[in-house]
C-alpha cells in the first residue's frame, strides 16, 4: 500500500502541476482540499480524470468521491480495491 | 494618460522570477504560460509603483497579444486527440481563454474595474483601445500592456491625467 501511496503522490504532482513539490512533502493523512495541499474544485476533476486514466476507476458518485479524495491514504485504499488496470 | 510605472519582463526563467518576488501564491504553479507571464509582470509592476496608488473600484486591466493562450490550447487539444485514450484535462481547459490572466490579477488585488484580453496583430493596435477605455471617464487607473507567451510582457500602469 505504501508503494501505491508513493505512486499516487507522484501522479498528483504531475497531474496538478505542483512543481517544486516532492513526494516526500505530501503527508498521506493530510487533507487534499482546503488545508493540506489546498486543492480546489478543478483539481478534484483532474484527480478524477487521473483515476480513470491510470486505474480505470470512474468516480461518479459525489459523496463517494468526497470520501475517496479526502487524503492520499483514502485514495490509495480505494484504488487498491477498485482498480481495473 | 500619464504613465505611472512600466515593466518589461522576458519570458525566461519565470519560476526563478517568481521565487525572487518573495510572494507565496500557490496558484502560480497551476497557471498556463500566458497567465504566469502576465501575472508575474503585473506583480513586478505593482511592487514598483505600490498597490496604494490603485483605486480598486476604478482600476481596469487591459492586456493583449497576438497568440494569446495558443500554447495551452494546443496542450489541451493534445489531451483529446487519442479517442482510445480520451482524457481532456480540466486544469488545461481552465486556461483555454486568454482573459483568465486578467481575471486572476483582478481577483488577487481586488480590482473591480473591467478586465479584457484582446488578440491583436501588434502592440500599436492596443493603444487606441486603451485610450478609448480611459476616455469613458469610468477609470482612474489601468494596468495595460502586451503579454506574448514565448516572448515577454511589457506592462504599464497609467492614470487618467
Amino acid at each position: 500500500m505504501e508503494q501505491l501511496e508513493q505512486e499516487l503522490k507522484a501522479r498528483i504532482i504531475e497531474a496538478l502541476n505542483l512543481e517544486e513539490m516532492t513526494v516526500e512533502q505530501i503527508d498521506s493523512d493530510a487533507p487534499l482540499f482546503g488545508e493540506g495541499l489546498g486543492l480546489d474544485s478543478i483539481d478534484s476533476l483532474e484527480l478524477i480524470m487521473m483515476l480513470d486514466k491510470y486505474y480505470g476507476i470512474k468516480l461518479t458518485d459525489k459523496t463517494i468521491a468526497k470520501q475517496v479524495l479526502a487524503n492520499v491514504r483514502t485514495l490509495a485504499e480505494y484504488v487498491n480495491e477498485h482498480r481495473t488496470k | 494618460m500619464k504613465i505611472i510605472g512600466e515593466v518589461i519582463l522576458e519570458d525566461k526563467d519565470l519560476m526563478q522570477e517568481y521565487k525572487e518576488l518573495g510572494i507565496d501564491y500557490p496558484k502560480f504553479y497551476k497557471m498556463d504560460g500566458l497567465s504566469r507571464l502576465g501575472w508575474l509582470a503585473t506583480e513586478k509592476l505593482l511592487q514598483q509603483v505600490g498597490t496604494e496608488v490603485l483605486d480598486s473600484e476604478r482600476t481596469c486591466i487591459i492586456m493583449a497579444s497576438k497568440n494569446a493562450c495558443l500554447h495551452n490550447n494546443r496542450a489541451f487539444e493534445a489531451t483529446m486527440k487519442d479517442h482510445n485514450n480520451y482524457f481532456p484535462s480540466p486544469a488545461l481547459f481552465v486556461y483555454t481563454v486568454p482573459n483568465i490572466v486578467t481575471g486572476e490579477i483582478a481577483i488577487e488585488h481586488k480590482l473591480y474595474g473591467e478586465t479584457a484580453f484582446y488578440e491583436l496583430n501588434n502592440e500599436d493596435e492596443l493603444e487606441p483601445i486603451v485610450k478609448a477605455t480611459m476616455a469613458t471617464g469610468r477609470f482612474k487607473n489601468a494596468i495595460v500592456g502586451w503579454v506574448e507567451e514565448g516572448s515577454g510582457a511589457k506592462l504599464r500602469l497609467v492614470n487618467d491625467n
